[in-house]
């Protein structure tokens, strides 16, 4: 036996003891109750020591036969390439021939059959119209909070934000709605704002509400930022101001976040004076902002 | 035993003269040409991987109440049927979590390995005449892996890949002139639609693998016709393939790399934790986990969508958004270049002839230019779809970071590609050198300090 053939067979050996053990350790683990981490390691080491035997069978224990094959190109004689292209004319001339009022109600026939089979397609899903975009929000509906709760003016310090909904649109069988209803609401100084003039009003005590929907790709606009009043974006970044009708500060959004005209009613309790000032969420072709 | 199979086979087959031939075929001995089977072998895993976890996944959004002992901190908490059925085949199904991690892990190195494997292609010019179809068919799988990867990872509903989904319905709506309706026919109504998780499961274990099953077996068919490409070293010829035969020493080799990519894949599942969708929570789409980065192979879109101009068009009732620029016109432009570069390459170059001898990167200073571009090109931008994390690592803000990878996705390339192209002229030149002077001179300084002319030496 060759020095080369000895070390290889010994190699080859400890490879497949490993292998050897990493199954029973996988088999051990699963039979006490199972561990992730030593299921892994064994599994792992049963394929890594079986693969490690059949390298160094491949590199040392094997004879290294070369072999050698032709290669030419692919392209056959012209004459077959004729003669092919030649049968797949006459076929089509065999099928259209001096038919072709006939061929081309064969096409009409075919467009026809084309668009009914895309009539299925319809069952896909509802008319988009008037759907996207929109949110229930309306003068007078009262914020809850995802379990329903009311707001009150003194639940919320100045500083901090709150994801809100209008009241009864909350609930396991209203996610669609609150996927597009989610508004921000933030409780800043009231001094701290410089609404545009149309806005007075809409911001009582501080509170500011902006739909959570970011314009720019509709992730929730979930990080508020009290030191610079800003609402971040943590998808891509796109940053609103607070303080000033959500306009964008920074990041790929184009459009201000629609913002949620608020009243506080004689309770103390939290409502909406009117609908989201804007179209909910990034654009689409139907939109017109 | 052996004799009498092969008799058996040949009478019914007439399988015999195959099989002399194909036992004895010729594989090429460079190691680059085993990346391609490591994607292969990827996609057996992942097969089998997958199928074991379908017997434990609810694709269904129906909301449930969780309780588990997997995860304490859960429990009693509404959550989707199909969040649910993830954390108990995670915790409750026994080897459940380290199938499921390494079935993640394995999309993550398929879609590495093609693309490593197509680097190599395309580097040496292996996708030349004839080669051209074989090309569009591994784009076409890496499109799909990367689908398959994407539609595998948001079927928890969990609140990273909720995100993510919402950011797709958010491109769909943002397409021209039907946006609208394709986002509501394929998400079934407007987000988030319960319709759309089965769907999504049916796409992902049953379409797109039926989609890849087929393209990797036409891949291989017409990779086994027209023979192996190989590199220009001594006795290789346009008109020969030298290498291992299939049986036994090529068939062996393969083995081991099969066992080798299954052990590491199993590794990194029961060892590297990924994806922990505890960590994130259920989906609420008004919730989102942060920091949000989708996995590596769909990185480079987010980058996308994270530089993207606002260049939103707006007409009297209609607009485009902004989306449509960095998630739609940007890859769709990017991979028609990739489908398109065989015939771009051919008229550049003038060059309609067969090639079965590879080129090194260095001979064809043009294609490697613009591959490192294109690599460049995307790894800027998949670096740019985690600038939150970096600015945080960095403690830089977030926005200085996204400007320089503005800029540097339009400027970064060009100068790699400016010095890709002189490092070709560079090695053509040394090798012009070496071929005219096949003798080199050695000089050998002596104990005194003189130098003598020594020995002179080949320079192979």
């Amino acid at each position: 036996m060759s020095p080369k053939e000895r070390r290889g067979r010994r190699r080859a050996t400890v490879c497949l003891v490993v292998s050897m053990l990493g199954s029973v350790l996988f088999a051990t683990s699963f039979a006490l109750g199972g561990q992730t981490q030593l299921e892994g390691l064994g599994l792992g080491l049963a394929f890594l020591g079986f693969a490690g035997a059949l390298i160094v069978w491949a590199r040392d224990l094997m004879p290294q036969t070369k072999v050698e094959d032709p290669q030419h190109p692919l392209a056959s004689s012209e004459q077959e390439r004729d003669d092919a292209a030649a049968r797949l004319e006459s076929g089509i001339d065999d099928v259209i021939g001096r038919r072709a009022w006939l061929v081309r109600l064969a096409g009409g026939a075919a467009a026809f059959l084309g668009i009914a089979a895309l009539f299925p397609l319809r069952s896909w899903g509802p008319s988009p119209y008037g759907r996207i975009g929109f949110s229930d929000w309306a003068a007078g509906r009262r914020l809850v909070r995802e379990d329903g709760s009311v707001v009150k003016v003194a639940d919320v310090e100045i500083g901090t934000a709150l994801t809100v909904f209008p009241e009864g649109e909350v609930g396991p069988d209203k996610i669609q709605n609150m996927a597009d209803d989610a508004v921000m609401l933030v409780r800043a100084e009231p001094t701290a704002f410089e609404m545009p003039k149309d806005r007075a009003g809409w911001t009582p005590d501080g509170f500011v509400g902006y739909s959570k929907v970011c314009t720019h790709a509709g992730c929730p606009v979930a990080l508020y930022r009290a030191a610079d009043q800003q609402l971040m974006c943590p998808c891509h970044q796109s940053t609103f101001d607070v303080t000033n009708g959500g306009t964008v500060v920074f990041g790929p959004a184009n459009r201000s976040l629609p913002q949620l005209p608020i009243a506080i009613d004689s309770d103390g309790v939290l409502r909406a004076a009117g609908p989201l000032s804007g179209f909910v969420g990034p654009d689409t072709w139907e939109t017109s902002r | 035993m052996i004799r009498r199979l092969v008799r058996a086979l040949d009478d019914r087959l007439g399988a015999a003269p195959f099989l002399r031939h194909a036992l004895h075929k010729a594989f090429p001995d460079h190691w680059s040409f085993m990346l391609g089977e490591v994607a292969a072998y990827c996609f057996i895993f992942i097969l089998l991987s997958g199928t074991y976890l379908t017997f434990f996944f609810h694709p269904s959004l129906q909301q449930t109440v969780y309780h588990g002992a997997g995860v304490p901190s859960l429990d009693g908490r509404v959550v989707s049927d199909a969040y649910a059925s993830v954390l108990d085949l995670s915790f409750q199904t026994q080897a459940g979590l380290l199938i499921r991690q390494a079935h993640h892990w394995c999309a993550n190195l398929f879609a590495a390995a093609i693309i490593v494997h197509m680097s190599r292609v395309f580097f040496t010019g292996a996708f030349r005449k004839p080669r051209e179809i074989n090309w569009f068919v591994g784009l076409t799988l890496l499109l799909l892996v990367m689908a398959d990867g994407f539609s595998g990872y948001s079927l928890p509903d969990d609140a990273l890949s909720g995100a993510g989904l919402r950011i797709a319905y958010s491109i769909a709506i943002g397409i021209p002139f039907i946006g609208d309706w394709i986002a509501s026919l394929i998400f079934g109504g407007r987000f988030p639609s319960p319709a759309f998780e089965g769907r999504l499961y049916a796409l992902h274990i049953l379409f797109i693998p039926l989609a890849l099953a087929g393209l990797i077996t036409v891949h291989v068919m017409i990779l086994w016709h027209q023979k192996h490409t190989q590199f220009p070293t001594p006795g290789k010829r346009e008109n020969n393939v030298r290498g291992s035969p299939l049986w036994p020493t090529y068939a062996v080799r393969s083995t081991a790399l099969m066992m080798a990519t299954f052990g590491v894949l199993l590794l990194l599942g029961g060892l590297v934790e990924i994806n922990p969708i505890w960590n994130y929570g259920p989906y609420d789409p008004w919730t989102v986990a942060s920091p949000a980065q989708p996995d590596w192979y769909v990185g480079w879109l987010d980058g996308s969508l994270r530089l993207g101009p606002r260049w939103a068009i707006y007409f009297p009732h209609h607009a485009i958004s902004t989306l449509f620029w960095p998630a739609v016109v940007l890859p769709l432009t990017f991979f028609a270049i990739l489908y398109a570069w065989p015939w771009i390459e051919r008229r550049l170059q003038r060059d309609d002839r067969y090639h079965e001898l590879l080129q090194f990167p260095w001979q064809n200073p043009l294609r490697t230019s613009f591959g490192v571009a294109a690599l460049t090109f995307a790894g800027i931008l998949l670096a740019a779809g985690s600038d939150d994390v970096q600015a945080r690592l960095l403690s830089v803000p977030v926005q200085s970071l996204a400007w320089v990878y503005r800029i540097a996705l339009w400027t970064v390339p060009w100068i790699c590609a400016a010095i890709a192209w002189r490092i070709c002229i560079e090695l053509q030149a040394r090798h012009a050198y070496k071929d005219e002077h096949p003798e080199r001179l050695v000089l050998v300084r002596s104990a005194q300090g003189g130098y003598e002319e020594g020995p002179r030496l080949s320079t192979e």
